[in-house]
């Protein structure tokens, strides 16, 4: 059943879904890193305990995100992929992952949803996970938004059981997150966490701070705090032998746990919309209330994360980006899906057809370089197949202006 | 550009020659009537300008009636020294799209329109001691736009709010906070324009028409360059569609914490965004707890 919705749900995010494009937008990711670590639990994304060995892994994963909002309505679905292979004798570690949120605005301030979600983890052990849990958002302002959630994780791990069988079990947990941006160069975010049958004895405490130093550079801090109870059960006194001599026999059950402290610095460099390079280093130091002990472990990762932004618009919708060099020459790019030739019509050639050549790069992507003076300038695209020329519809996320006529018209600024 | 070929292309000679050919027998402008012509030329009108409109004029059909009242707005705004080439463009714009003459011409009289208006409050604006300082230092430095163009696409992004009714007093507002604080001083003179332009396009522009104004010049003084501008418009949408709020909340909170000066785009992508993947924490991770089994101590 969880493997059904699993696949539905990675269906589901990646197929272009044509009709709908006003209302949605979608990513795809892939972030590869290579690393070295000594406990794969500061791992970014197969979190598991394993300190059998401090070695150098890899992580690829490809990820796919599809977002859809409408006035009172937003959801987001989430899918991917993760393939660590390490750098000793231990086998390769693979997983995926499949994520459904979504919220309704009840008013102003509040919304309420909920995170439903799958994976399927085979590292040291096979791990099934399925949670659903409410959520309710506060935002107090549009940069502060407090979640509650509070919902229940179904887990299955394969063969763990002292006898080589599966153990399942359901935990029930809970979350306060808060986020927040005091200006735009700081991002704050933090949360509290737990099991709900047992809050006291399992709880974590996280934040994270991240600055923007510049437009493409930026720095993130993060600190945790997690606390795993368990308890023990020793027997006590009753020597065996008549008369009894000390205490009568019986069982001492002591409350006990393992203590986590987590800390790590991060720092990002955007080279482009598309292409982000990052370095990690984490810590994590592990004591135990039982003896005593304590010792800390090291992550340290880096690697790229590439970015594709696909257009889910018809074939008939143009998405442009453009850039001005400086010396007034603009390059222009255009993602268009559509056969035929285009052109560039606009201010820059006195809007005479068929305009401006753009010349195709691959399959989908046409460009034209202008010389353009200092100034505004509205522009439209022109399909020309044949006899038959079409104005092609620019995109939601290129910036166009209403023509007056009932159109629109795309626009360029050129400092 | 145009003002080059304008100041070339207006000598004597050369409406000699153009009038010749504007008349010939067989010009659209041969039917339009002499007293709009005259007019026209009175006006300064650019006869290169002229003549591309007689040609695609008559290759669209457009009978001399129709010609004259394309021509009236802009010799209304040469008239007024006014950016007449705007009334052109558009009217080339119209004739390219297939748009009938007769939609035409009032797109036309509210672009001569709006613009008169504008130019009454941003040519003052614009000669002010402090503006003038900053298009003398933008000379100075990498070139930039022109004195004259400043001035044209200043009245162009005014008469573009006026036809999209945002109120003329919101945008004299604006101006009069652009000169009385830093974001003459951290802004270009391309970057005033492209706030001017993209004031009406904001989602809030309609029903918190000072809201928007006063965001935008948070942006301005921001240092916010008019490519960052110009995702304000969408970058607004998405935050407002991530968190769910109305636009007026969007456009305040944005205007707050825009002090900070760093693009709008790229942070209001990211806002909210949570984790991906792993699923919820709260639980002991099973190879922590297998390392707990039967132990009196730590794992390892």
């Amino acid at each position: 059943m969880r493997k059904i919705l699993l696949s539905v749900m990675i269906l589901f995010t990646f197929i272009p879904l044509q009709s709908y494009c006003q209302s949605w937008q979608g990513v795809l990711l892939l972030d590869a890193r290579s690393g070295y670590t000594g406990n794969t639990y500061l791992n970014p994304y197969l979190a598991e305990w394993d300190r059998s060995a401090e070695a150098g892994y890899f992580t690829a994963a490809p990820m796919g995100q599809i977002s859809y909002a409408s006035d009172n309505f937003s959801s987001d679905v989430t899918a991917g992929y993760i393939y660590q292979p390490f750098f000793d004798e231990r086998d390769s570690w693979s997983g995926t992952f499949a994520s459904f949120s979504g919220q309704y605005r009840i008013s102003d301030n509040i919304s309420a949803g909920a995170d439903a979600g799958t994976s399927f983890y085979s590292t040291f052990v096979d791990r099934d996970l399925f949670w659903i849990q409410p959520v309710i958002s506060f935002s107090p302002s549009l940069f502060t938004q407090v979640r509650f959630k509070a919902g229940s994780t179904f887990r299955t791990l394969h063969n763990f059981d002292t006898d080589g069988s599966n153990i399942s079990d359901r935990y029930d947990s809970y979350a306060i997150e808060l986020e927040t941006w005091p200006d735009f160069r700081w991002q704050i975010r933090s949360s509290l966490y737990g099991n709900m049958s047992d809050p006291s004895a399992n709880i974590g405490l996280k934040g994270a701070v991240d600055h923007r130093v510049s437009r493409s550079f930026r720095l993130s801090l993060n600190a945790g705090f997690e606390r795993f109870g368990y308890t023990i059960t020793t027997e006590t006194g009753g020597g065996g032998g008549f008369p009894p001599i000390g205490d009568p026999g019986g069982e001492v059950t002591t409350s006990e746990a393992d203590l986590l402290l987590k800390s790590g610095l991060g720092a990002t460099w955007q080279l482009n919309r598309n292409i982000s390079f990052t370095i990690q280093g984490d810590l994590l130091n592990y004591s135990s209330s039982v003896s005593g002990d304590s010792f800390t472990d090291v992550n340290v990762t880096g690697g790229i994360r590439i970015a594709l932004f696909p257009s889910f618009g018809d074939k008939n919708s143009a998405d442009v980006d453009w850039r001005s060099n400086g010396d007034q020459q603009v390059v222009l790019k255009l993602n268009y899906k559509g056969e035929g030739q285009l052109y560039l019509v606009g201010d820059f050639n006195d809007w005479e057809k068929p305009g401006i050549p753009l010349s195709r790069q691959d399959r989908n992507r046409f460009a034209a370089q202008l010389d353009l003076e200092p100034g505004v300038y509205e522009y439209k695209v022109l399909l020309v197949e044949g006899s038959d020329e079409e104005w092609i519809e620019l995109s939601e996320e290129t910036y166009t202006v209403s023509d007056s006529f009932g159109g629109t018209n795309g626009l360029i600024f050129i400092d | 550009m145009k003002e080059n070929n304008s100041k070339y292309l207006n000598s004597a000679g050369i409406w000699l020659a153009m009038v010749i050919w504007l008349f010939s027998p067989g010009s659209i402008f041969a039917q339009v009537p002499q007293d709009i012509m005259n007019r026209a030329q009175d006006a300064g009108i650019s006869a290169e300008l002229l003549e591309q409109l007689g040609e695609r004029a008559g290759d669209r059909g457009i009978s001399p009636q129709e010609l004259s009242g394309i021509l009236e707005p802009a010799i209304a705004m040469a008239s007024e020294n006014l950016p007449y080439e705007m009334i052109f463009e558009k009217a080339f714009e119209g004739l390219s799209k297939g748009v009938p003459a007769s939609r035409i011409q009032p797109v036309l009289t509210s672009i001569a329109s709006s613009s008169s208006e504008t130019a009454s409050f941003t040519d003052g604006w614009v000669e002010r001691p402090e503006v003038q300082l900053m298009l003398a230092r933008e000379e100075a430095g990498s070139g930039g736009m022109s004195r004259e163009r400043f001035r044209n696409e200043m009245i162009r992004a005014g008469a573009k709010g006026l036809m999209q009714n945002m109120d003329r007093e919101v945008l004299e507002q604006t101006l009069e906070e652009v000169a009385g604080g830093p974001a003459l001083e951290r802004s270009t003179p391309s970057g005033i324009v492209t706030a001017m332009s993209i004031l009406s396009d904001l989602p809030t522009a309609a029903s918190e028409p000072a809201a928007t104004a006063r965001m935008v010049v948070s942006a301005l003084e921001g240092g916010f360059d008019s490519e960052d501008l110009m995702k304000l418009p969408g970058a607004m949408n998405m935050a407002q569609r991530r968190s769910r709020l109305p636009a007026q909340a969007v456009a305040e909170g944005l205007r707050r914490q825009l002090q900070g000066g760093s693009p709008a785009s790229s942070i209001l992508q990211n806002l909210f965004n949570g984790d991906v993947g792993g699923g919820p924490p709260g639980n002991i991770p099973p190879g922590l707890n297998r390392e707990r089994e039967g132990r009196g101590g730590p794992p390892d």
